[in-house]
């Protein structure tokens, strides 16, 4: 069974991917409405930034939010003043897994907004609904298994990520170590077989989340 | 009386451009103009200007006293506040809600606005039966009864019919345009109905606009608006007849009592419209000895106007209605015609169209 420690990091893991997920998700479906609905100069360049964090080294990315967050960082004082450090903290797990998932939650929502007739927000305008109104009680609903999809993913992604965590995030054992972490941990310290058991589960955590979202993307309202 | 006022232009391609200008005066008790033409003429472009759904590049349209857009003035109300109530082609019922949902929507957002009563409604539409079923298992006239019916109960100042039974299948098609008919005899809501088919456009409205490539090219009852409806030199002759008591159940009751044979049996009491070329019909001295030749319907009348051109004459003659014909400069020489002089209008029962 799991020691002690290795149950932490997989709940560490879950909160973590929880938290990120809940990040993630409403500038996701924000940003994938937006791409999927409208057309503007600039959209293409936009798109490519948006979904960089996937190409990028994880490493980068992490060394990037590194540069951003920590203490000599434009943003890092402001963060440490109002007593919200991120970089080590269980903060920085959250913010490297949110940016990780960020492009592919963003691309599931834009892909299940692409699938929704527009017509059917127009008619809702017409019927009395605000843009807001009928994106809430028309698109969104329509566009639900999409979005729950994209939920999934960004859960598993972040679940996983491993590159961008260490870099800004480290290893502290109960603040830090995720389970991606913990496996490298593992592999570099107590060898093989407490790697072997971690990296299971991280397998059947991966394939069911990928099921689901599979799964929750095909299913469309009647 | 509603007046529906429009005068706007939008570029919508390099190649097509609408310049839409019409006035119509919509009477509680005969509140439809139909908007007709073909397909590309720019009707939809105009149901989504006048829904608010896109922004016309210059002019302004206004219903009553409310102006919904004048772009000089910089007004342009959002689709939301405009109450327009739009039928779609295809009824775009929200197909995760039931129809009892749908008819909620608009019911919910009509803000203060009057409204038929529901009951109403879903009594006219006959709805009640499908109140608990998805959008997906409803048949085509079905839908469009609840998209009719949703977009009643949001309280709508103009109801925009935007080709609403042009997707259902014929006897499906008749069936709907019955309940639209009855529907806005019910509860008398100015409507804009959007055809392209001349049957729904002649037993639906009282006053007609046609476009075509982007322009109204007539305005006016709808007899005279779908007169001038075909390409070409000629003009099309639009009549009503009733299918008379007879054995023979093609014999009718045509213009001024007269009786006509028409190309197709009907009901005794059933009443249509025909339609007859101006080149289909030829004249005969009113003193004409018995026929000769296979044509079977022989109108008598007046001839009201002339009008010559180079190689013909277009006559139109007072038969109970106003048929024109056109014939030769010779023939119209030979019948030496006149303002005032009785004429026979003659037409072959194979020349004559009948409209549904």
């Amino acid at each position: 069974m799991l020691s002690p420690e290795e149950l932490g990091a997989l709940l560490l893991s879950a909160e973590i991917g929880l938290a990120a997920t809940v990040c993630v998700l409403p500038p996701a479906i924000a940003l994938g409405h937006v791409f999927a609905t409208r057309t503007f100069p600039g959209k293409a360049v936009a798109e490519t930034v948006l979904m960089l964090p996937l190409v990028l080294p994880p490493v980068v990315t992490g060394y990037l939010l590194l540069v951003l967050l920590g203490r000599r960082g434009p943003l890092g004082p402001a963060l440490e003043a109002i007593g919200l450090p991120v970089v080590f903290t269980w903060r920085a797990c959250v913010v490297a897994s949110a940016v990780m998932a960020f492009p592919l939650a963003y691309r599931a929502c834009r892909t299940a907004f692409e699938a929704v007739d527009p017509r059917l927000a127009a008619q809702a305008r017409t019927l009395g609904a605000s843009r807001f109104d009928a994106f809430v009680t028309v698109v969104l609903p329509m566009a639900k298994g999409g979005v729950l999809a994209a939920a999934v993913l960004a859960f598993a992604r972040s679940v996983g990520e491993f590159g961008a965590t260490i870099v800004l995030a480290g290893n502290v054992e109960g603040e830090t170590r995720t389970l991606p972490v913990a496996v490298f941990s593992e592999i570099q310290g107590r060898g093989p077989e407490g790697a072997w058991r971690l990296a299971a589960l991280c397998v059947v955590l991966a394939l069911g989340a990928l099921l689901a979202s599979e799964f929750l993307a095909r299913r469309r309202p009647r | 009386m509603t007046r529906l006022a429009v005068a706007f232009t939008l570029r919508v391609s390099e190649s097509f451009s609408l310049d839409v200008a019409f006035d119509a005066d919509l009477p509680a008790e005969a509140p439809v103009v139909a908007l007709f033409g073909p397909s590309g003429s720019g009707k939809s472009t105009t149901i989504a200007l006048l829904a608010g759904l896109a922004r016309p590049d210059r002019g302004s349209a206004s219903l009553g006293d409310e102006p919904h857009v004048d772009v000089a003035r910089g007004v342009n109300l959002p689709p939301e506040r405009r109450a327009v109530g739009l039928v779609a082609q295809d009824g775009l019922l929200f197909p995760h809600l039931t129809v009892a949902g749908n008819l909620a929507y608009g019911e919910r957002r009509r803000r203060g606005r009057a409204a038929p009563a529901k009951g109403d409604v879903i009594d006219t539409l006959r709805l009640a039966p499908l109140l608990p079923r998805r959008p997906s298992t409803l048949s085509g006239g079905e839908r469009q009864r609840v998209a009719l019916g949703r977009a009643l109960l949001s309280g709508p100042r103009l109801l925009l019919l935007d080709e609403p039974v042009s997707a259902l299948d014929l006897p499906a098609r008749r069936e709907a345009l019955d309940f639209v008919t009855e529907t806005i005899r019910r509860f008398r809501v100015p409507t804009l109905f959007v055809s392209h088919d001349e049957s729904e456009v002649l037993r639906i409205a009282r006053v007609a606009v046609r476009l075509d490539a982007g322009r109204v090219v007539a305005s006016g009852t709808p007899e005279n608006v779908l007169s001038g409806a075909r390409a070409g030199e000629g003009v099309d002759n639009l009549f009503r007849a009733a299918y008379a008591a007879s054995e023979r159940r093609d014999i009718a009751t045509g213009p001024g009592g007269s009786t006509i044979q028409l190309p197709r049996a009907g009901a005794e009491g059933e009443g249509v419209w025909c339609r007859v070329a101006s080149g289909a019909i030829a004249l005969e001295p009113a003193d004409a000895a018995a026929p000769l030749t296979s044509a079977r319907n022989r109108l008598a009348g007046r001839v009201v106007a002339l009008r010559r051109e180079p190689h013909l004459v277009r006559v139109a003659v007072d038969v109970g209605v106003v048929l024109q014909a056109d014939v030769t400069p010779e023939a119209a020489d030979a019948l030496r015609l006149a303002v005032g002089g009785e004429i026979r209008c003659v037409f072959k029962t194979h020349s004559i169209e009948v409209l549904r």
